[in-house]
């Protein structure tokens, strides 16, 4: 095997030139397709595709309309005053004049059915506002009274109104048209609107509109954020030119390479693949810095005539002495971002697979390309300061970061110390916060709901909230009645069966408001009959029902009843957000549609709040399996690794431990599982094992040195991988903090916890290892 | 030399024709004019088969007799359902106005009621159809501004091609476009543009004829293309000039059994 490596790396080095072109052309390739790159604006990539309540909810878009609503809303002491109505009414029309409108609802133009004497009146509610009061106190008085209007329009106190602005519904079109409509709508409230007048813009589409744009600002902070972080570290630990250049030029080759792979993939940039690029560049950064590391570590003893005729032979040592090493913490990497492959939730997957494959360039980059650049171009001298090769005594001392030096070290040292002196209080404590966070952990909840995803204080969460509190909830779902057998809902019967459906509806507190065919035909019957309330029920006979069909013009009656009347819709709108007490409602439904709707007819709960609920599902799922593959493989590579199995057990427990307190912490704090930070531990798992791998390796070739001596080897270690192990964490944790910056709950949460994660993998590994390998004293191979 | 003699012959046939054209071209308004104005008889009783078509291609067919009747300048309308079942007897009576929208009547039989229709929006549909009740009056001429804009021929007959904008804003069209058979001055075809100037309906005559001597529609279709929906109508059976009593376009007869 040996000898097969070294024939590799001696044909790296003969054949320099030709990596190096090969490397660039694949590189330049890699960037033409980068623009083809397309960004996924749409909630919609989280929802499972093959899924029946996926592809039912789509039949029912194409028969029911377009979920793609706008709304708009506004509060005053009295909406029903001449001046309101106007704004309204004047709204409405340029609002309905926007392209891609199909229709707009609001109070001066919804549907009024009028029962008067001779006559039936099907018109705007309001056509001509007028000027006197008792006339709008009329108008206030019968809005208030219409179950259509009430929360819908006009809140049950009259003072809050909603204009819904529905788009046409366009079948797999860009979604460039939406954000083109969210802002004409904001055009118009900022032209129309009185001054200073506060007017609040929500609904599905422009929760999507304004997702996309967060998504796309946190590309714009994440990337150079990361760059500058990056330059910073690269200069403090090198402080010359190619120092700086080669590590940045191979970070940024494996970026290109792995966005291309993306795109060959046939993803797009989403909500969760954003997370790539930051999340890249620290690991392969990491990559490229063990390399020239271990370079100048070989090379800086040397005189600059040795180094120039000895580079081949230092630069192959430093291929041979990292090879494995790099090699086995690559792959611990790769499969925990492999094991999100697991998963069902397509956004995780594609992270998974692409960052895992990210992972695996970077390594080739770093064995092919960085060397042949190096041999080429001469480098090897040109990588270090000068100076250091003056003071360069020992080893450690020379091991980058001249600046790092002393302090740190010192405080490593007693860190070890103390760890072996009090190893039984730390063994117990670990026992102990082990048991406290494995507590917590059952207490961590799952949300995957869209609007959640943005902060309390952000504007389109405080529309959101206000048309929630005040007019209904912003959530929908739709039961969809299937007969198969045409007219059959023109059967009284068969309608009470659906006004049932309503009155349960109305017996689960979250639900706002119910609406369907029932309610249109119940307000034209109370019409037809001089208004009596009476008569505010559904039609006796199946002949009038049709009559009244008939008769109706108005196309609300197309959202709630197909043309055959075979398939009933019922809308539902909840104020409730956290998909997990909505997945308990959706399967209370269920269970009352089971029991009391005929066999003959299908009845489904449909929407995209049901696939929410779907994802939500996916994600707990996802998780655990996830996470289990990843343990299982990682702890069994370390196993076979140490060829132990007491030294196996016990470089779990470093590992096992931060990931706990992790979960711990999403417990105690109530941060929610979700598509984001579900992924944390499997990546997390992936990296910090690879602390442990590069200091149990140590400590088990320092014991063959010290002849057994294990506060000698543990002291050894410290000093030898104590420094590389806190630099490495820092910028890993600096990598994912840069995450933190995202404008998404979810986003943001994954960024900092994943650096919390780094964190307590370092200090964990720092405070644990000394007392657990002195206390237990497994045997090393 | 003699290519030359031929291309200024050419040239001067080309000038001739277009002048000829321009000559003989009648404007806009006039076309609508006649057309509005073509012999349809003093009254009509006809049978349709309606056939309403929905975006899956679902047919939903329904039986009406249409009674039809001049009075002076202005027409009045009487409908009834006959099939299917359920809207058996429905009926429904408009009478034109002079410088108003109809007047609508509609009786329900399972409520044995009549009561007259009102409504402001213009974009209502009529009876479920691709109609709406703007599309269901004639539609004076002197409401829109005419232009002829093409002369073509639609599956093989020569027609004048009018393009009309209302006069006023009291329409839900922003334009319509119509083919004008130049034999019959029947309308072949409408194409409809919504306020957004996008072209919403369309509206096709599949068959005319002559019946009784008068030029007739035996079979056209309305198709919405927003909705995706279409309304077809095949004319079952026509009478021409019966002598259809007045007594038939009264309220009275409407409610009466």
């Amino acid at each position: 095997m040996k000898n097969i490596l070294d024939k590799f790396f001696r044909y790296i080095l003969d054949h320099s030139s030709a990596v190096i072109i090969l490397t660039a052309l694949v590189t330049v390739l890699s960037v033409a397709v980068l623009p083809q790159i397309k960004m996924d604006n749409g909630v919609d990539v989280f929802f499972n595709k093959k899924s029946s309540n996926y592809i039912d909810f789509q039949a029912w878009k194409e028969q029911f309309g377009s979920d793609q609503v706008v709304m708009v809303a506004f509060k005053d002491a009295d909406i029903f005053t001449q001046k309101n109505l106007e704004l309204i009414s004047r709204l409405t029309n340029r609002f309905e004049d926007l392209p891609d409108v199909d229709k707009v609802t609001s109070l001066t133009n919804v549907n009024d059915v009028i029962g008067q004497e001779q006559d039936f009146i099907v018109r705007p509610f309001v056509e001509n506002v007028p000027e006197d009061p008792v006339a709008l106190k009329a108008l206030r008085h019968r809005a208030l009274s219409n179950p259509l209007f009430l929360k819908n329009v006009i809140s049950a106190d009259g003072t809050s109104t909603a204009f819904i602005i529905e788009l046409i519904h366009k079948k797999g079109s860009e979604d460039k048209y939406k954000k083109e409509l969210v802002d004409n709508v904001n055009k118009v409230l900022i032209e129309e609107f009185p001054k200073g007048k506060k007017y609040y813009v929500s609904g599905f589409t422009t929760i999507e509109v304004i997702y996309a744009r967060f998504m796309q600002s946190d590309l714009a902070t994440f990337i150079p954020l990361m760059f500058l972080i990056l330059l910073a570290v690269l200069i403090l630990s090198f402080r010359t030119f190619y120092g700086v250049l080669l590590p940045l030029v191979g970070t940024l080759i494996s970026l290109v390479w792995t966005m291309a792979f993306l795109y060959l993939c046939g993803f797009s940039i989403n909500n969760v693949t954003t997370i790539i690029p930051p999340v890249m560049l620290s690991i392969t950064l990491l990559e490229s810095i063990h390399f020239l590391w271990e370079l100048i570590l070989k090379s800086v003893r040397l005189k600059p005539k040795d180094l120039d005729s000895n580079q081949n032979e230092i630069i192959r040592d430093t291929m041979h002495h990292l090879f494995w090493p790099c090699f086995l913490t690559n792959i611990t990497t790769v499969v925990g971002f492999y094991s999100l492959l697991i998963s069902s939730v397509p956004p995780i997957q594609q992270l998974g697979f692409v960052a895992g494959t990210g992972v695996f360039f970077a390594f080739i980059i770093t064995f092919t390309f960085l060397p042949a650049v190096i041999k080429q171009f001469s480098l090897l001298r040109h990588l270090y300061n000068p100076k250091d090769q003056a003071t360069g005594a020992n080893d450690t001392e020379l091991y980058g970061f001249a600046f790092l030096q002393e302090a740190p070290d010192k405080i490593i040292m007693s860190v070890a110390r103390f760890s072996i002196r009090h190893k039984e209080i730390i063994l117990i404590t670990s026992l102990v916060v082990g048991i406290v966070s494995t507590w917590a952990t059952f207490k961590i909840k799952t949300e995957t709901s869209v609007i959640e995803y943005f902060r309390k204080d952000s504007p389109v969460r405080q529309a959101t909230d206000f048309i929630e509190s005040h007019l209904s909830g912003v959530h929908m779902i739709n039961i969809s009645l299937r007969a198969g057998t045409e007219d059959y809902f023109k059967d009284p019967r068969e309608l009470k069966k659906i006004e049932d459906i309503e009155k349960f509806l109305y017996t689960i507190p979250v639900v706002d408001k119910v609406t369907s065919v029932v309610d249109y035909l119940k307000e034209i019957n109370k019409s037809f009959h001089d208004e009596d309330a009476r008569y505010y029920a559904i039609p006796d006979s199946r002949n009038l029902v049709a009559q009244y069909v008939l008769l109706y013009g108005a196309d609300d009656l197309s959202k709630f009843m197909d043309s055959r009347w075979e398939w009933a819709s019922v809308r539902v709108r909840l104020k409730e957000h956290s998909t997990a007490k909505l997945q308990k409602i959706i399967a209370e439904i269920n269970s009352y549609l089971k029991e009391n709707v005929p066999a003959g007819i299908s009845s489904r709960v449909l929407g995209q709040t049901v696939l929410e609920v779907d994802s939500n599902e996916a994600v707990t799922n996802g998780q655990v399996l996830s996470l289990a593959f990843a343990m299982l493989v990682i702890f069994g590579m370390m196993f076979i690794d140490f060829r132990s199995i007491p030294v196996g057990f016990l470089s779990i427990i470093p590992n096992l431990l931060p990931l706990l307190v992790n979960f711990g912490i999403m417990g105690l704090f109530a941060i929610r599982l979700d598509s984001a930070t579900s992924m944390i531990s499997d990546i997390g798992i992936g990296i910090i094992v690879d602390d442990t791998i590069h200091f149990f390796h140590a400590f088990g070739e320092e014991m063959k040195k010290t002849n057994n001596n294990r506060e000698e080897s543990v002291y050894r270690c410290f000093a030898s991988k104590g420094r590389p192990t806190v630099i490495t964490s820092l910028i890993l944790i600096m990598g994912f903090g840069v995450v933190g910056f995202s404008r998404f709950v979810p986003t943001y949460y994954f960024g900092i916890l994943s650096a919390v994660l780094i964190f307590n993998g370092l200090w964990i590994e720092l405070v644990l290892n000394p007392a657990l390998l002195t206390f237990f004293k497994p045997k090393f191979k | 030399m003699r290519n030359l003699f031929v291309g200024v012959i050419i040239a001067f046939c080309v000038l001739l024709a277009y002048r000829q054209s321009f000559a003989e071209a009648p404007s806009g308004a006039s076309i609508i004019e006649k057309s509005f104005n073509r012999d349809d008889g003093k009254d009509s009783y006809s049978k349709i088969e309606m056939t309403l078509v929905d975006k899956q291609n679902n047919l939903r067919s329904r039986i009406l007799e249409i009674y039809s009747k001049d009075f002076g300048d202005l027409t009045k309308t009487f409908l009834e359902f006959s099939k299917p079942a359920d809207i058996k007897d429905t009926r429904f009576l408009s009478i034109e106005e002079k410088n108003a929208d109809n007047t609508q009547y509609l009786y329900l039989p399972a409520l044995g009621r009549a009561r007259r229709i009102v409504s402001s929006q213009k974009n209502l549909a009529f009876v479920n159809t691709d109609y709406t009740y703007e599309d269901m009056q004639r539609r004076r001429p002197e409401k829109d501004a005419h232009k002829l804009i093409a002369e073509e021929s639609l599956d093989g007959h020569s027609c004048f091609v009018v393009e009309s904008i209302p006069r006023d804003g009291a329409s839900q069209y922003s334009k319509r476009i119509s083919w004008i058979d130049k034999e019959s001055y029947l309308v072949l075809r409408v194409d409809f543009y919504d306020k957004k100037v996008q072209k919403t309906k369309e509206l096709r005559v599949k068959n005319f004829e002559i019946k009784q001597g008068i030029w007739t529609i035996t079979q056209v279709e309305m198709e919405n293309l927003k909705d995706q929906h279409k309304t077809l109508m095949k004319l079952l059976e026509i009478n021409y000039n019966q002598g259809l009593v007045d007594d038939l376009f009264t309220v009275y007869r409407l409610e009466k059994q």
